[in-house]
């Protein structure tokens, strides 16, 4: 009898969770703004853009399965969320100027100091990771590229 | 004959240095003719701003996240025109000055009206320079 509880108990908190509903940022993969598609940018670049920001920086975001179980889900959903609000790569095109000049600038910071990608994205994303020689092409590609809106 | 060398060697240095002097301009920023801080702007920037956004500040911080002596001829235009969208953010947030600054020097507080002002001048700077 106890032992039933219990086991009901641990079910009710498992599955409950995955009863609640949630708002998952929609794929879209309408690439009319999109960045790579629209500038030159060195493969290398533009790989490391693809396999480290666009999933959470991207309208083109790769769900993972776990994405779908409460409540890892919740934290995937939020940092999709908040990731595509800061800097969305799928509007790119639909910047100002001196938005872009703004958002490189951002983006060569944050890599630099090793704030973005966001260390919880390792754990399943190992691909993602940026050498510190990644972390220097990023940074000088996002300083030529926004010299290169000005001249 | 004699004459006539020294002249063309004189010539030529001035040509050379002229050119020299034209090829360093290039390097820096196009925007110095079109940035422009107005008076009462100046004055808001002196008291709350420069304690720690110049280039000789001990702060390192925020040396390096802004020099205002760099504004104008030092940064490149993309960079200032980024500078300027970050001054616009901080202040929208109400970030800048720190608290932790403002508890030793109430003085350096920006007043809303200030803040407002400064946002409203950063944005438009940064779109003149973007043009």
């Amino acid at each position: 009898m106890k032992k039933k509880i219990i086991w009901g108990i641990i079910l009710l908190i498992i599955i409950v969770p995955q009863l609640i509903p949630v708002d998952k940022p929609e794929i879209d993969g309408d690439k009319s703004n999109d960045l790579i598609t629209h500038n030159e940018i060195p493969e290398n670049i533009a790989n490391m853009l693809k396999t480290s920001c666009y999933d959470c920086h991207s309208n083109q975001t790769v769900y993972p399965w776990y994405s779908y179980v409460a409540p890892i889900s919740w934290l995937v959903i939020r940092d999709v969320k908040v990731g595509r609000k800061e800097l969305n790569f799928s509007n790119w095109e639909s910047l100002s100027k001196m938005e872009k000049a703004k958002v490189l600038d951002d983006i060569s910071e944050e890599v630099e100091e090793a704030e973005m990608p966001m260390p919880i994205y390792f754990i399943t994303h190992s691909n993602a990771k940026l050498s510190d020689a990644d972390r220097e092409a990023l940074v000088n590609w996002s300083g030529k590229f926004a010299e290169s809106l000005f001249e | 004959m004699k004459k006539m060398l020294t002249l063309s060697a004189l010539a030529l240095s001035a040509f050379l240095f002229m050119n020299f002097n034209t090829s360093s301009d290039r390097n820096l920023n196009t925007n110095s003719n079109k940035y422009e801080v107005p008076e009462d702007i100046q004055t808001i920037i002196d008291k709350s701003c420069k304690g720690c956004h110049v280039s000789d500040s001990k702060n390192e911080k925020g040396r390096k996240k802004l020099s205002w002596d760099k504004m104008k001829d030092g940064y490149k235009t993309h960079e200032v025109i980024a500078k300027l969208m970050d001054i616009d953010e901080v202040l929208k947030e109400s970030a800048m000055p720190p608290e932790k600054f403002l508890a030793k020097y109430p003085d350096k507080n920006i007043t809303k009206e200030d803040n407002k002002k400064l946002q409203k001048w950063a944005k438009e700077m940064a779109t003149k320079l973007s043009e």
